[in-house]
């Protein structure tokens, strides 16, 4: 086989969780927090790497019990 | 694998006979019943998490066979029945390995994620053996240029021609005068 599926599972892009922005409590500090990014409507592969992710970290917690 | 017979099969289809037939009349060629990702994985989903395809899912994963060649039957099967396009089922594959992985959890089954290198990618006995003849070519190669080069190291310097001293300016322009 070429093995296509082993590919698609090795080529998914890795998905990161961004840190939280820290929130500035000084007299000079910002009041409202900055205006995000408008963000561009996933591609296929990444909508499918999100996917993958949340059923991953499902599967992690049910072994972890 | 093409099967060579001793005969020749004329029960076969003759190249280029799949094109005379009517376009359309396979499934494959129609329109496909959903055209995104997010439709075909529910589609899957949900038929994985059937309890009437369960039961074969465990079987299959119990005898050994890894998820990454359930994952691909499984997407062959929905593009030959026309629900998706050969492309959206590659994006589904890695959905339907870990809906597969999650079920082996669940029912505590030792699977095969199909993830590791697989047999046939590694190199075979004879590529290692060509690949050893050419590094000991290269060797050879090497050895024959390192002693080549020794050999020149050791040949004595050829005699240096006579400078002339340095208080003695040499003076060899048209106008200089003759000694």
């Amino acid at each position: 086989m070429y093995n296509q599926a082993y590919k698609a599972y090795k080529g998914l892009p890795k998905i990161e969780d961004k840190p939280k922005a820290k929130k500035n409590t000084g007299l000079l500090g910002r009041m409202s927090a900055p205006k995000e990014e408008q963000s561009t409507p996933d591609e296929p592969k990444m909508k499918v790497a999100k996917m993958v992710d949340a059923i991953r970290k499902q599967r992690e917690a049910l072994k972890n019990g | 694998m093409a099967d060579f017979k001793d005969e020749p099969s004329f029960d076969m289809p003759i190249p280029g006979q799949s094109l005379t037939t009517k376009l359309g009349n396979f499934p494959w060629q129609q329109p496909p019943q959903f055209s995104t990702v997010e439709d075909a994985s529910d589609w899957y989903i949900q038929r994985l998490t059937d309890e009437a395809f369960i039961e074969d899912i465990i079987d299959n994963m119990e005898l050994g066979i890894p998820l990454t060649d359930i994952a691909n039957a499984l997407q062959i099967n929905g593009v030959m029945q026309g629900i998706h396009t050969i492309d959206v089922g590659m994006l589904v594959i890695p959905v339907i390995m870990e809906v597969l992985a999650y079920m082996g959890d669940m029912y505590d089954v030792d699977y095969d994620m199909g993830t590791e290198l697989a047999k046939d990618e590694r190199p075979s006995g004879s590529a290692v053996q060509l690949a050893l003849r050419k590094v000991k070519k290269k060797m050879e190669k090497m050895d024959l240029e390192k002693a080549r080069m020794e050999e020149e190291a050791e040949e004595p310097e050829e005699e240096l021609e006579e400078m002339p001293e340095e208080g003695e300016p040499v003076m060899i322009g048209l106008m200089a005068r003759r000694v």
